[in-house]
Formats: structure tokens, C-alpha cells, sequence
């Protein structure tokens, strides 16, 4: 059998928005608002420049609501490219493919191929003895498990099998055509290309089962690097699986130790200190995208948390010090303890005191829950269906939507205490 | 907690300065008295202010950015205190320690190392309190007062804030209210408004969407606009070849109309050639030629003869000119004597002036000659006698250097009296010292005694120790159990070893954990016993009994039936019939057989088969009565089912016949595994008393019986501690033994050493070791001092004899340096010609003068020879060159002056020059004419053979034969030039076509018709250009529109805009629910204390307030208005309420003040007291005020410490005037 490469990507979502971001001017923010379009040119430049065979992509190239046909010719246009070249490309079509309308009516190059919905078909590279085995998804919802319908493995070829799948709800992901590891396995294809999970992951390497993840990370919970999977085979064999980052814009979580810091200016300073490691050690050139998480216990907890707005400003200062274009904060989350907890402050029997108490029984006055319905519960009421459906679990914001006192109450109570224990101008 | 005393040891300016705050006597604390308030009195500079700073910096730690290094550097800061809580049962605890600065382990001992708690230790009597909340609710300072009094009047009516303010201590409490709630508004509000973030996040996101609808290209968009692109191109196409269509036509029509002319011009040239015939052609411009030779031959003959004119009349005026050459030859000379003539006449005007400068100096020199009385009466005589400047500066620099010299010589001997005076003083006082004694022994038995360290308090250590583990052994050996009756019989009744105990023990635990699991294990093979019957029971509850021999009888019986249908069937002659009861009860088989006994009519008459259906053993087996004979057939098919029903039922239930057997099974293994976990609990049982019996024969020996091994593991630790602690009895009495031996012989030898220095034992006898060695200590001090003394004097003396020789040296120096000063005197006067006693200062005259003279005989000489002898030879030198030259060239005049001469010839040189010019411009003149004159020769001759050469190429023998000949010539090069345009022209107007062709073209047409149809086909021409234009215009609109649609990222860059308005709307809304939240909460909670805490409150604030107001108001009182709102009022003496902000500053102030104080109080009912601090809180205060502000200062000393600062002297007077001198002030300057 032949020696060949081919890149294997997912989970494209081509021209969808990045999430949680606001502030950045300049460059930065127009290598944001371009992120899954620039990966995706990334992708197609490491097809060319590696010179691999073919690609696949397992499903998930747009997003299903996006409806803006540009992004189709984009896509038209760069496989154009990889058809100037002679290499081929093989697509399923996913859960957000599948109800893609830009999809339905794009005429695409003739070296690319779409894997059939109605079935599953083979498709064949005789040059290469290669064989893919494939079903694109026929609506947003495929409940049922695909994989026993995939043609039997053909001898003398090596075989692979594309495939968008939750695999059992993997990562939390919606498990769409469900399956197990056993049942690809069972198949006796020599290669797995799934698509649906964002998280870069190799389950199994004989045979391969590989999610590459999805091409650019798009929100907080995408961090690390993001690309596309090199693989190697020789005489018949995968002999190499490599992740070819694609990003664009990293994600990443910071974490920075503020304890025996001995000001705020140190404080930023650490934030700094600690991008710069992260943007030395993890960027790989990229922008990075980051949420800082302050830890430890300090002194300065009470300044932090009554002014976390203002820290936000001098982190995000700090992060264009570090050069153009190198890190953009997205959010500072102040998670420190004071030197004296508040079970501390609650004991004391000062006015103090006697507040954090009677914040111990505020949940349960009537009078206050009232007042908390109509100021804030009045700007809650206003808020638009997609800022409350995109609102961070842990947040306060969630707890206010979720009308829990108790919750809405405790993640006030340090903000407030800092603003009054801080030191007066 | 108070402070006993703060020690500001290296801190700020302060040096190892200590503030006391002694506890309060117990007439200070009876209520009346001033309790445990201290003024600290500092004026200005003192050190109030860092004081202050030291008690917070001493409690909490000195912070990282203190501004108090001034002094002392960060490293050698150093604070310490004694501090000391309250008392109980006459035990007052306390802490002394002292504080540096440094990250960690800030907190030290008294002897400057780290306390082994750290912080720890000062935390029983911080009650956690950190800094903030210390300086919160225990410091207030006369800012903080003005700030709460001036809250107070803002608050108004908010009782809440301002008793909540009060008592938490927080300045700005409204401030921070109203910053939430402002911070709040700039984020959202009910009411739209543009400064709000919330709404411009709001807009953008509409924008946004908006932008991103417009934006977007949907696949429909594309596709028409695809299509639209394709049918404008077709259209455009159809267009285009229509108009090629006309336009072809019309530019051949117009072709014809273009070149027509031309084709008739040509016929014409043609016809015009043939008419001139026969032609000899000439050159073009043959006929322009002839006419300018002719021309030019004229010409050069007119001119040639004026010419000739002019040269001869030139010729005669240069003949004319002549002039004076030699002089003109000599013209440099005239120059240079030009020049010299200038000079001469400026120089023969300097000389008398030069004259009398020499004769006014000649006459200054004889005056000083005559000063000096000396006789030379010529000058230069004088000049020569004048001493050379080296004779003068010698005797300048000797009457420089005498004074220096002369004062030398009268210092040295001043000196020298000093010096021995002072020696002669030391040698008395030496004289007169008392012998010394040698402290070496005594430094010797100090140093002994110091190195045995603090005996006397090792010696009191030991004995505390002693005490210590006697009461330990004590309390030991009675929490012992089993008890044993001495401490001898604990420690020598052999006991077996903590590990055999231990031994035994994990043995017992592991066995009683095994049987644990044991029992647990029975209780699960029970349990799971007793659910393997449960669910046997009703598995098998569930199912009929069919069993295989039912099973196997039915199919018999089936089987039986069949053969009995098959034999019936063969015999063809007898229906076969089986009674209806038959069939009816071939479901049931048992019946079956049961009512088949009844007779069957029909059996007897089937023969051949009565043997089988007969067969009393067959129907057994069947099931059949004997002499079964009903109808077969109609038995068979009920028997069929019943067969197979019973198989089905046992088919179906053959998976809980399954379950049944695997429940029997669980059932029997469950049996095993009971039976199993009950042999091995019995012999657990037998293992433990195997145990038991090696237990008590472990503790055979002790004098009681052993208790469980977890007590008797307890007991061995218990007398492993009784054992440390005899052996730590016996060392602490070996050590005080040891002790009180040290101190005794230190004493002894003490006592004996100070009696050798004058001091009695019986002086001492009674002193603690400590005192003696200080005592010694001290004595050795002052033998040390002597000595030191002693050894001072000794230098002192010799130092000043040192002194006297070396200045006796000093004085010979001076005396010889003067001697040999006169010597050179003598010798420089010798030089000047003057008396060895002349007086320095006529010498220093004398030789000025001298200097003046030979300054004014170097100028005479100057001017004689140098200028006034130099002019007149210059002089001389011109008269004779000017001789020589008139001689020359103007003999004329020699007899004039020289200058005079000179400028004669000057004249006569400008006059030759003149005429020379004219010459040479004459003759530029000829040459230019005799040139000119030869050029026209040459023209006419050359003009004479171009008229030959026509001449000869025309074959004519005359001038007006050439003329005719050129004549033609020119009218035939005339048609052949037209005949070539007009061919260049119709093959430029032909379109390319060929000559024939047009001419062809030109022949068919018709030219009036052809201009009517090439205006119509013009016009149709322009319409079609017009659409074409317009369709092309439409292609390239819908093209441009197409092509625009390509993937740009126009709607991909809203979307991100649109997620990132959505992160600032999140992002907004999240703070705006902290902040709203916050100030929500707040306010709740700042109403809810005021209801809880308000009535005690203001009740102890309203004492306090008459107190501060002198009775000015009596009380504090809440009054509701209308709508149920509560106001705050002071009520006076007169019953009359005065609303808060009808309040005075000052007073308003002291409200402020009255509730703090209330506060404070209140708190302390609950919890620890701390250090209340003051600083100089009655700055506007009167006297009357500041007493009555003192006296709430005293009831608040009553619940805990209160340390006043101020730096004003006067209330320390009203205070003492108050409480006499029982009042506590430290005044910091001191």
C-alpha cells in the first residue's frame, strides 16, 4: 500500500462569532472578529504546505444559524485553492451542517465531496488504496446510531471511517448519533475521523479514533491550542497523529497568586508578569485571550473585590504592555480570601458584625426579596433572550435570573462588606 | 487589653524612649475618677503623630511603606510594650515583646528574637481585631469627629445612617451609599438615557443586528443575483452583434461618400499629364533656385563697391593718430612713484611732531637723574648707569621676604615660652597624683561570676521546676488507673512492654474486627438467604405446576388419538364420531380420563380396532378409562391443543423455571456460606479466650488486674510520664543543689574582693548575689577609670615636652633664615651703589625710580632711531629716484620739485595711453571691411554657377530659355504631387479595400441615394449603439453587483460586534445586580439595625450628650412625622426638641461624638476591651466644653483604656483641676 498524509479537522464553524469579548480596539480586535475565518485559511496553508493527500472534515463547517452565504464562497474559495493543488477533501455534514442553508445551494469544486445523508457510502482514492467510509447528518437531531450501517472494512485498502458523533455525550457535548468506542472499533477500519467534540482527544490508537477538535477555541471554556490532525501512514499503518494548531486567538485561564503582594501596583504587577509567562509559554505567537483568576489570601482583597472594575482596567493596561496584539483580558475574577474570613467579621459584635448577621436572615425577609424583584429584578426583566441564555453558571448575573435569593445575596455580601471595610479617600 | 507602657526603642526620631500607662489605682476607678484615662502631652514636634502611629504599628505590625525610617533604617526599627489584660482573680496576664519591621516573624521577645508564638501570641489579647477594625471602632481623631458631626447635619433625617455610621466607626457612610447607588444609575435605569452604559451597550447591539440583517446574503440573494448577471450578459451579446450589423453598413456607405471625390480627381490628373507632354524634369525648387542666384549676383556687386569706400576712409584716420610710446612704456615706474609720492608727503607732515616727543622725554630723564643726585648730564651716559632689572627684582624680592623672616624669628620664641610654661604645670599636677591599685583580681572574680550567668534565677528556676514535677508526679499517680499505692511500687513492679501490650491488643482489635465482618458477613448471607426464598416463593407462586409428565401424558394421549383418526380413516366406512363431552374435556387430559369412563356405543363396532382403543394397558397409558369409544376425530384436535398449550406454557415459562433453579442454587450456596461464617465465629470465640488467659498471665506480676489493653496502654504511657517526671524531679533538685552552691562561693569570694577595695562585709553581708557582683562591678568601673586617668597624665607630660624641643628647634631655624637675610641685604645695596644702613623703605624708592628711568631712556632711544632718523632718510631716498627719472623721460623737467615732476609725467602718461587706444580701434575697423569686402566676391561667384548648372541640365543656351524649361518642369512635379495624394488618400480613406474596388463601388452608386441611406442607417445605428450601451452598462452593474457578494466578512465582523455588545450588555447587567444589589442591601440592613439598636443607643448617646452639652440638652429623642418617617432630636432642658439639622456644627460634633462613645460602649458589654485613642479630639472646644469632653473620656476609662493625646497644655490643667494630680500624664518632650 501507499505512504500518504491527510489532515483531518472539525468543528470549523466558519465566520461564527468569538464569545464574552468587548473593549479591544485596533488589530486585536479585528484578529478577534476574524478568528474561525483566519484558522480556517491556516488549515488550508498547512494542507499546502505539509502537501498532504487529502482532507477530511468531520462535520460542523458552519454554524446552523448562520445563514450569511459569503461564508459559503469563502469556503468555495479555499477549496479552490486545495483543487489548484490536487488535493482532495471529503466532508460530512454535521448537526449544524445539516440544516445549514448555505449548504444546500452551493456549488462546490470538484475535489470536493460530500458524504451522502441518506446512507452511507464509500468513497475511494485508488491511487492511494484508500477507502472512506461516510454518512452526513440528514437533520439537526440524529438520535440513531449510524455506525452499523458503515459498510464492512475493504480488504487491501485502508479504511477509514468519517464520522460526527457524540459517542456517548462525550465533554458534555449534545450526543448526537450516539455510539460507543466498541462499536468503531468492531468496524476494522484502520482510522476513525470524528467530528462534534471541541476538545482534541485520541481515544483509542488501534485503530485510531481521533476528534481533533474544533479549528479555533470560541469562548472561555475552549482553551489551549486548536487546530487540525496530521496523520501519517505508511504501507497501510498510521505511524504519526500530529495536532496542527490552526488559532488564530487562544484561550487561556490565568492563574496569579497574589499573596505577600505588597500593593495593588504588585498585584497588577504579578497580572502582568503572569501574562507575559502565559503569552511566553502558551501563545505560540497567537493573541491570547485571557481570564485571570486572583488567588490567595492578601490584605488587599477588600480593595480588589470594591474596585474589581477599575483592576480590570489596569490588568488590560498591563496586557497592551506587553506588546501589540499579545493578550487581551477577558475577565479578572478576584478569588481571594481576606487575612480574616467573614465568619471572622460576623463574630465581631460591632455594627459590622451585626450587619454581615443580619445578612445571614436576608434571604428569608419578604420586605427585602421584594425589593430585590423590583430593583434589580426590573433590569433582569430587560435583558435580552441571548445575553440571559450566555451567562456563566457561577456567576452572580445567574443567580439574579434564577430569582435565588440566597445565592444573589451570598455573592453580594463580600463585594459589599469590601466597600465599606475599604479604606475611606 | 491595655498598654502598661510603650516602648519607642528606634522609631521615627524617637531613641529608646519609653511612655508609661500605669494601671489605675483603685480611687481612679471608682467612678468619679479619671478610670484608666492617660494624657499623652506633646507640643508641636514632639512626636505626637508618631506616637500615635506606633501604637497601631506596634499591635498590627509595622507596614511595608513606613515613612519612619528617618532616623533609623527599616532593619533597626524597633517597638516595644508590656500589655496586659484584665484582671483576674488578682492575676493580671500579661505580655511583653517587641515589634520590628520585616515580612515575617516581626513579633520578638525582650531579648530582640523571635517569639516562639509569633503573632500568636498577642491574638488572646487582640480578640481579633486586625487593623482596620481597630482603627475603626477604637481610634478617633479630630478630622474623623468634624467629618461625623458634619455627617450628621448632611444625613438628616436618616437616623439609620447615622447610627449605623456612628457605631461601625466608617467615615462616609452616606458617601458610599450614594457612590453605589450613583455607580448603579450609570450602568441602568428604568428610563432610557444615552449616558448610560447599559444603553449605549443596548444601542450598539441593535445596531448591530440591524447592520447584520442588511448585511446578510442568503442563499436566494446570490442565486438571483447570479441569474440577474447571466440574462444581462445575454442581452448585451445580442446587442453587440446588431450594431456590428450597422455599423459595417454604414461605414461602407461612408466610405463611398469619402473617397468618391478622389476617384474623379485621379481621372483629371491623368488627363493633365498626357496634356503637357514631352518634359526634361529639374530638381524640385529648380524655379526658386534661378530666382535667388539671380538675386544673390545683383547684390555682391552693390555691396562690394560701398565697402571699398569705408576701408579707405579708415585707412586715412589711422595714419592720423600718434603718441608719446616710451612713456607709455614706462608706465609701471610712474605707477610705483605715484605710490612712493603719496607716503613721502603723509611722513614729511609726521616729523615735527616726533621732534618734540624726544625733546619732552630727554627733559623727563634729567628731572629724574637730578631725584637720585646723579651727575651725568647725557642721556645716554644715564642710560648706561641705570642697574639692569635682575639688580632690582633681587632687592625687591630680599624686602619682600624681611618681614616674613622677622615675624618667624618673634613667633618661634612666643611659642617656645608657651611650651615650657605648660611643661613646668604638668610636672606639678604629676608631683602631686595618689598611688593607684590594680584591679586585675577584682576584673577577674567579676568575670568569674558573671559567666556563672543568672544563678540566683537558675537557682529559682530549679526550685520552681522542682515544684513543678513534684505536683506533676502528684497529679500523675492519681489520674493512674488501675491505681497503685507508691511511686516506688509503680516504678519496680515489673510490667510487661508497651509492645507485648500493644501486641495484644492489635490481636484483639484484629479480632474483634474479623468477628465484626464475620457477623456482618452472616447478616448478609441471611439476608441475602432470606431474599433468595422471597423471591422463590414468588417465582414459584407464579407459574402452573405443568410438569414433563403432564406434558409427556398429554402427547400420549394426543398420540393416541391420531393412530385411533388414522385407523377410522382407513376403514372408511364408519364416520368417526367422539361424544361432545369427549372433545369438551380433551383440554383438560385429567378430566378427559376422568369422563371417558363413561361407555362408548361405538368402540365394539370398529373392527381391527377395538384391540387398540380396548387395550386396558394402552387406555392406562393414555390416560383412558378402559373401553374408551368415542369418536376419535373429534377427540384428537382438543387433545392436539392441550398438548401443545402444556408445551407452549412450559416453553414460555422455561426462563422462570431457569431463575427458579439459579434461586435454588443462591439458595444452597447461601446455606454454605452461613454455615462457613458460623465455624469460623466459633473459633474466634475460642481464639479470644486462648487471648484472655496470655493477658492475665502478661500482668501476673502487677499488683492489680489488668483492664482492657486500650487502659492498660494508657496506664503504660501514664507510667512512662511518671517516670520522666521523677527523673525531671531529680534533676532540678540536683540543679538547685548545684545552684546554691554557685551563689554561696560567688558571694564569699565577692564579699572578700570588695573588702581588699575599702568596703566592709558587714557593709554587704545582706545583699542578693546580683547586687554584690554590680557593686564589684562597680568598683572595678572606677579602678578602671583611675587608670585610665593615670595613663592619660603620662602622655599629657611627655606630649608637652615633646613640644618644647621641637619648638626650640623651630626657634634656630627662624634665627638662622634672618641671618643669612641680612647677609644678601648687604650685598644687593652693594650692587645699587647705596649704604648697607640706607632704609629698606628709601631703597623700595629708590628703586622705582630707577625702573621709571630706564622705561623713558628705552623710549628715546625708540624714537630717535626707530622713527624720526627712518622719515628722513625715506625722503631723500624719493627726491633722488625721482631725479633720475625725469632725466629719462621729461628732461623738460628737471628743474621742477620732484613731487611736482611726478605729476607732469602722470599727465603726459594718461595722454599717450588715449591715443593708443584710438590706434588699435581703427584698425579692428580695416580688418573687418577687407573681410566682409572678400565674402561677397565669393556669393556672387557661387550664385553665377548655379544658374550655369540649370543651364546645362535644361539643355537651353540662354538665360530666358532656362527660365521657360523651369517653368514647365515645375508644372509637371505639380500633377505628380497630386497624382500621390490622391492615391495616399483613398488608400488612407479606402478602409484598406482595394483601388478597383472602390473604384468599383464608386461606378455602382448612386451618391445623392447613397447619402439618404447612410443618414437613415446612421440614425438606426446610433439606437442600437444606445441599447448596447445601456445593456452593457446593466452587465457591468449586475457584475460589479455580483461580484460584490464574494466572501467578504462583512456580516461575520457584525456577528462578532454583535457577541461582543452582548458581552458588555453581560458584562454591565452583572455589575449593575452587584452594585443595585449592594445598595439595596445596605439599605435594608441600615434600617433594620436602626430598629434593633436604636432605643439603647440613643438612650446611653443622650446621657452622654447632656454630659458634653452641660445640660444643654438632657436627651435624644425619636419623634415620627406625618408619614410615619422618624426624626432625631436633642431635647433641651426646657423640654423644647431640637431637630438635628437645627443643630450647631460644635454641637453636632458633639452628638457625634456622644454616639461613638455609645457605641463603644455598647460593643465592649460583649466583648474584650482594647486601647481607646484619642487624638486631640477638643481642638475647638472651650475650657467648660473640654472638661465636660474629658469627663465622658473618664466614664468611657471606666470599660477599658483611654489614652488622650493632645498638645494643648490646658487640658492637662482642666484635668488636674478635675481629678487632681491622680490624673496620669506622660508628656512626650520630656
Amino acid at each position: 500500500m501507499a505512504s500518504f498524509r491527510f489532515l483531518h479537522a472539525a468543528d470549523i464553524h466558519l465566520d461564527s462569532p468569538l464569545r464574552g469579548l468587548h473593549g479591544q480596539e485596533g488589530s486585536a480586535a479585528q484578529r478577534i472578529r476574524g478568528a474561525t475565518r483566519e484558522a480556517f485559511g491556516r488549515l488550508i496553508d498547512a494542507a499546502l504546505e505539509h502537501r498532504v493527500d487529502f482532507l477530511i472534515i468531520a462535520g460542523d463547517l458552519y454554524d446552523g444559524d448562520w445563514r450569511d452565504y459569503r461564508t459559503g464562497l469563502f469556503f468555495a474559495a479555499q477549496m479552490g485553492r486545495l483543487q489548484a493543488a490536487g488535493i482532495a477533501v471529503f466532508l460530512v455534514r454535521g448537526n449544524h451542517d445539516a440544516q445549514s442553508q448555505i449548504t444546500r445551494s452551493l456549488a462546490l469544486p470538484e475535489n470536493v465531496r460530500v458524504f451522502d445523508a441518506r446512507a452511507a457510502e464509500s468513497l475511494r482514492l485508488d491511487a492511494l488504496d484508500v477507502v472512506l467510509h461516510g454518512q452526513s447528518f440528514k437533520q439537526r437531531e440524529v438520535r440513531d446510531n449510524l455506525v452499523p450501517g458503515y459498510p464492512p472494512a475493504e480488504a487491501a485498502r485502508f479504511n477509514i471511517g468519517v464520522l460526527h458523533t457524540g459517542l456517548g455525550g462525550l465533554g458534555g457535548h449534545e450526543n448526537y448519533a450516539p455510539c460507543s468506542l466498541q462499536d468503531l472499533k468492531a468496524k476494522g477500519y484502520d482510522y476513525w475521523a470524528l467530528g462534534h467534540v471541541h476538545q482534541y482527544q485520541i481515544l483509542s490508537r488501534h485503530p485510531h479514533v481521533v476528534f481533533p477538535g474544533n479549528l479555533q477555541g470560541r469562548h472561555i471554556r475552549e482553551t489551549g491550542a486548536k487546530g487540525a490532525v496530521l496523520v501519517s501512514v505508511a504501507d497501510g499503518a498510521v505511524t504519526d497523529v500530529t495536532l496542527q494548531p490552526c488559532d488564530v486567538v487562544r484561550w487561556n485561564r490565568v492563574s496569579v497568586s497574589v499573596e505577600g503582594a505588597a500593593g495593588r501596583a504588585e498585584v497588577v504587577e504579578r497580572i502582568r508578569v503572569g501574562l507575559e509567562r502565559v503569552s511566553r509559554t502558551e501563545a505560540d505567537g497567537r493573541l491570547l485571550a485571557c481570564r485571570v483568576e486572583l488567588r490567595g489570601r492578601t490584605p488587599w482583597h477588600d480593595p480588589l473585590v470594591a474596585d474589581a472594575d477599575g483592576l480590570l482596567a489596569e490588568a488590560r493596561a498591563a496586557a497592551l504592555g506587553l506588546g501589540v496584539d499579545a493578550a487581551w483580558i477577558e475577565r479578572v475574577v478576584v478569588a481571594t480570601q481576606a487575612e480574616r474570613g467573614a465568619d471572622t467579621l460576623a463574630a465581631r459584635d460591632d455594627a459590622l458584625g451585626a450587619l454581615q448577621q443580619m445578612l445571614d436572615q436576608a434571604a428569608a425577609d419578604p420586605e427585602l426579596l421584594a425589593q430585590l424583584a423590583e430593583d434589580p429584578g426590573q433590569m433582569l426583566r430587560h435583558l435580552p433572550h441571548p445575553v440571559r441564555v450566555d451567562v456563566d453558571p457561577d456567576s452572580l448575573l445567574q443567580a439574579a435570573l434564577d430569582e435565588d435569593p440566597a445565592a444573589l445575596i451570598a455573592g453580594v455580601r463580600p463585594f459589599l462588606a469590601s466597600r465599606l471595610r475599604a479604606e475611606d479617600d | 487589653m491595655r498598654l502598661r507602657r510603650l516602648e519607642l526603642l528606634r522609631y521615627g526620631h524617637f531613641t529608646d524612649r519609653s511612655v508609661e500607662f500605669p494601671a489605675p489605682t483603685a480611687r481612679a476607678g471608682n467612678g468619679d475618677g479619671p478610670g484608666d484615662l492617660h494624657i499623652v502631652f506633646g507640643p508641636n514636634e514632639a512626636g505626637k503623630s508618631t506616637a500615635l502611629m506606633a501604637i497601631e504599628d506596634l499591635l498590627f505590625g509595622i507596614p511595608t511603606q513606613s515613612s519612619l525610617n528617618f532616623t533609623h533604617d527599616y532593619k533597626a526599627m524597633r517597638l516595644g510594650a508590656v500589655i496586659e489584660d484584665t484582671v483576674i482573680e488578682d492575676h493580671r496576664a500579661s505580655l511583653a515583646f517587641r515589634r520590628r519591621k520585616g515580612l515575617k516573624d516581626t513579633l520578638l521577645g525582650p531579648d530582640d528574637l523571635p517569639h516562639p508564638q509569633g503573632q500568636g501570641a498577642l491574638q488572646p489579647f487582640l480578640a481579633d481585631a486586625d487593623r482596620a477594625f481597630y482603627e475603626r471602632m477604637f481610634s478617633l481623631d479630630h478630622r474623623r469627629l468634624e467629618r461625623g458631626g458634619r455627617e450628621i447635619l448632611d444625613a438628616r433625617d436618616e437616623i439609620g445612617q447615622m447610627l449605623f455610621s456612628a457605631s461601625a466607626g466608617i467615615a462616609g457612610l452616606p458617601q458610599r451609599l450614594a457612590t453605589l447607588e450613583q455607580e448603579a444609575d450609570d450602568l441602568w435605569g428604568a428610563r432610557r438615557a444615552s449616558r448610560r452604559r447599559y444603553t449605549q451597550a443596548m444601542d450598539r447591539l441593535e445596531t448591530t443586528e440591524k447592520a447584520l440583517r442588511e448585511r446578510t446574503l442568503t442563499a436566494a440573494q446570490w442565486e438571483e443575483s447570479r441569474d440577474a448577471y447571466a440574462a444581462s450578459k445575454a442581452t448585451c451579446a445580442a446587442l453587440e452583434t446588431e450594431f456590428e450589423h450597422l455599423d459595417a453598413e454604414v461605414r461602407r456607405l461612408d466610405r463611398i461618400r469619402r473617397v468618391y471625390r478622389h476617384v474623379q480627381a485621379k481621372a483629371d490628373l491623368a488627363a493633365r499629364l498626357q496634356a503637357l507632354g514631352t518634359v526634361i524634369p529639374l530638381p524640385e525648387g529648380a524655379r526658386e533656385a534661378l530666382q535667388a542666384a539671380e538675386r544673390r549676383v545683383f547684390e555682391a556687386t552693390t555691396r562690394c563697391d560701398t565697402l571699398s569706400q569705408q576701408l579707405q576712409r579708415v585707412r586715412a584716420e589711422r595714419a592720423a593718430l600718434v603718441g608719446d610710446a616710451v612713456l607709455r612704456q614706462r608706465a609701471e615706474e610712474v605707477e610705483s612713484l605715484h605710490e612712493r609720492r603719496i607716503e613721502v608727503r603723509q611722513k614729511k607732515g609726521d616729523l615735527p611732531r616726533r621732534l618734540s616727543e624726544l625733546e619732552a622725554a630727554e627733559r623727563q630723564l634729567r628731572g629724574l637723574r637730578n631725584e637720585l643726585g646723579w651727575a651725568s648730564a647725557n642721556p645716554e651716559a644715564l642710560c648706561a648707569d641705570i642697574p639692569t632689572r635682575t639688580q632690582l627684582a633681587l632687592v625687591r624680592s630680599l624686602l619682600g621676604e624681611r618681614g616674613e623672616w622677622a615675624a618667624a624669628v618673634t613667633t618661634a620664641r612666643t611659642s617656645l615660652a608657651e611650651a615650657t610654661a605648660g611643661q613646668l604645670r604638668l610636672e606639678r599636677q604629676w608631683a602631686t597624683r595618689p598611688a593607684l591599685r590594680d584591679p586585675a583580681h577584682l576584673a577577674a572574680v567579676v568575670q568569674s561570676v558573671r559567666a556563672l550567668g543568672d544563678v540566683e534565677g537558675q537557682q529559682a528556676t530549679a526550685k520552681a521546676e522542682l515544684k513543678v514535677q513534684r505536683a506533676r508526679i502528684a497529679r500523675l499517680q492519681a489520674s493512674l488507673m488501675p491505681a497503685v499505692a507508691s511511686i516506688e511500687a509503680l516504678l519496680e513492679s515489673p510490667v510487661p512492654s508497651r509492645g507485648e501490650v500493644q501486641g495484644h491488643r492489635d490481636r484483639v482489635q484484629d479480632r474483634d474486627g474479623r468477628e465484626r465482618e464475620l457477623r456482618r458477613e452472616a447478616e448478609l448471607a441471611q439476608a441475602a438467604l432470606s431474599q433468595a426464598r422471597r423471591e422463590l416463593e414468588r417465582a414459584g407462586g407464579a407459574i402452573d405446576e405443568d410438569t414433563a409428565a403432564q406434558l409427556q401424558q398429554a402427547r400420549r394421549q394426543r398420540d393416541a388419538l391420531w393412530a385411533q383418526v388414522k385407523r377410522w380413516h382407513r376403514l372408511r366406512s364408519v364416520s368417526p364420531s367422539v361424544p361432545e363431552s369427549a372433545a369438551h374435556t380433551a383440554a383438560q387430559p385429567a378430566a378427559v380420563v376422568r369422563s371417558g369412563a363413561q361407555a362408548n356405543p361405538h368402540a365394539e363396532a370398529v373392527p381391527g380396532s377395538a384391540r387398540d382403543v380396548t387395550d386396558p394397558r394402552a387406555d392406562r397409558e393414555l390416560g383412558m378409562p378402559a373401553g374408551f369409544d368415542e369418536d376419535p376425530i373429534t377427540a384428537f384436535e382438543p387433545a392436539l391443543l392441550a398438548a401443545d398449550r402444556i408445551a407452549d406454557r412450559r416453553f414460555e415459562q422455561a426462563e422462570v423455571l431457569g431463575r427458579l433453579a439459579e434461586l435454588a442454587r443462591r439458595i444452597e450456596d447461601q446455606d454454605q456460606v452461613l454455615a462457613q461464617v458460623r465455624r469460623q465465629q466459633q473459633q474466634l470465640q475460642q481464639e479470644a479466650a486462648a487471648w484472655q488467659v496470655q493477658w492475665q498471665a502478661l500482668w501476673q506480676a502487677a499488683p492489680f488486674e489488668p483492664l482492657s489493653p486500650e487502659a492498660m496502654l494508657e496506664w503504660l504511657e501514664l507510667r512512662g510520664q511518671v517516670a520522666q517526671a521523677v527523673q525531671a524531679q531529680d534533676e532540678a533538685a540536683a540543679r538547685l543543689e548545684t545552684h546554691q552552691s554557685q551563689v554561696h562561693q560567688a558571694r564569699e569570694v565577692l564579699l572578700d574582693e570588695l573588702a581588699a577595695h575599702g568596703i566592709a562585709r558587714s557593709e554587704r553581708a545582706s545583699d542578693a548575689l546580683v547586687v554584690l557582683l554590680e557593686r564589684a562591678a562597680a568598683v572595678l568601673q572606677d579602678c578602671e577609670a583611675a587608670r585610665r586617668e593615670q595613663v592619660q597624665a603620662e602622655g599629657a607630660l611627655q606630649e608637652a615636652k615633646d613640644d618644647g624641643d621641637r619648638r626650640r628647634r623651630e626657634l634656630e631655624r627662624a634665627e638662622a633664615a634672618w641671618a643669612g637675610w641680612q647677609a644678601r641685604w648687604r650685598q644687593a645695596l652693594d650692587t645699587l651703589k647705596l649704604q648697607p644702613d640706607t632704609e629698606p623703605e628709601a631703597v623700595a624708592r629708590q628703586v622705582d625710580t630707577l625702573d621709571a628711568m630706564r622705561d623713558l631712556a628705552s623710549g628715546i632711544q625708540t624714537l630717535r632711531h626707530d622713527r624720526i632718523e627712518k622719515i628722513q632718510a625715506d625722503i631723500a631716498d624719493f627726491e633722488r629716484v625721482v631725479a633720475d627719472f625725469v632725466k629719462q623721460v621729461a628732461a623738460d623737467l628737471a628743474d621742477q620739485p620732484a613731487e611736482a615732476a611726478i605729476l607732469e609725467i602722470e599727465r603726459r602718461l594718461d595722454e599717450a595711453q588715449r591715443v593708443h587706444a584710438l590706434q588699435q580701434e581703427r584698425e579692428v575697423q580695416m580688418q573687418a571691411l577687407e573681410v566682409e569686402i572678400a565674402t561677397l566676391h565669393g556669393s556672387g561667384e557661387a550664385a553665377r554657377q548655379v544658374i550655369e548648372q540649370l543651364r546645362r541640365t535644361a539643355r537651353v543656351d540662354d538665360l530666358e530659355a532656362l527660365r521657360a524649361a523651369v517653368e514647365r518642369s515645375r508644372q509637371w512635379h505639380d500633377v505628380q504631387a497630386q497624382w500621390a495624394a490622391t492615391l495616399q488618400t483613398l488608400e488612407q480613406e479606402g478602409d484598406g479595400l482595394p483601388l478597383a474596388e472602390l473604384e468599383r463601388d464608386c461606378t455602382q452608386t448612386d451618391l445623392d441615394q447613397n447619402a439618404a441611406r447612410l443618414e437613415t442607417l446612421d440614425q438606426q445605428r446610433r439606437d442600437s449603439r444606445q441599447r448596447r450601451d445601456a445593456a452593457v452598462e446593466a452587465r457591468s452593474r449586475a457584475r460589479t453587483a455580483f461580484e460584490a457578494l464574494g466572501g467578504d466578512e462583512a456580516a461575520a465582523d457584525l456577528a462578532a460586534a454583535r457577541q461582543e455588545a452582548l458581552a458588555e450588555l453581560r458584562e454591565v447587567a452583572e455589575r449593575y445586580v452587584r452594585v443595585r444589589s449592594a445598595a439595596v442591601l445596605l439599605r435594608w440592613a441600615i434600617d433594620r439595625f436602626r430598629r434593633e439598636r436604636q432605643a439603647p443607643l440613643l438612650e446611653r448617646a443622650g446621657a452622654i450628650f447632656a454630659t458634653l452639652t452641660r445640660g444643654g440638652f438632657t436627651a435624644l429623642r425619636v419623634e415620627y412625622d406625618d408619614k410615619d418617617q422618624p426624626h432625631l432630636h436633642g431635647l433641651r432642658g426646657d423640654g423644647g426638641l431640637v431637630p438635628v439639622p437645627g443643630l450647631s456644627t460644635g454641637t453636632a460634633d458633639q452628638l457625634y461624638l456622644a454616639l461613638r462613645v455609645a457605641s463603644i460602649e455598647d460593643y465592649l458589654e460583649r466583648a474584650p476591651a482594647l486601647p481607646f485613642v484619642a487624638d486631640d479630639l477638643f481642638i475647638n472646644f472651650d475650657d467648660e466644653r473640654s472638661a465636660a469632653g474629658l469627663d465622658v473620656l473618664a466614664q468611657l476609662a471606666q470599660k477599658t483604656q483611654v489614652l488622650f493625646f493632645t498638645h494643648h497644655r490646658h487640658l492637662i490643667d482642666i484635668a488636674r483641676a478635675r481629678w487632681g494630680p491622680g490624673v496620669h500624664v506622660q508628656h512626650l518632650a520630656d
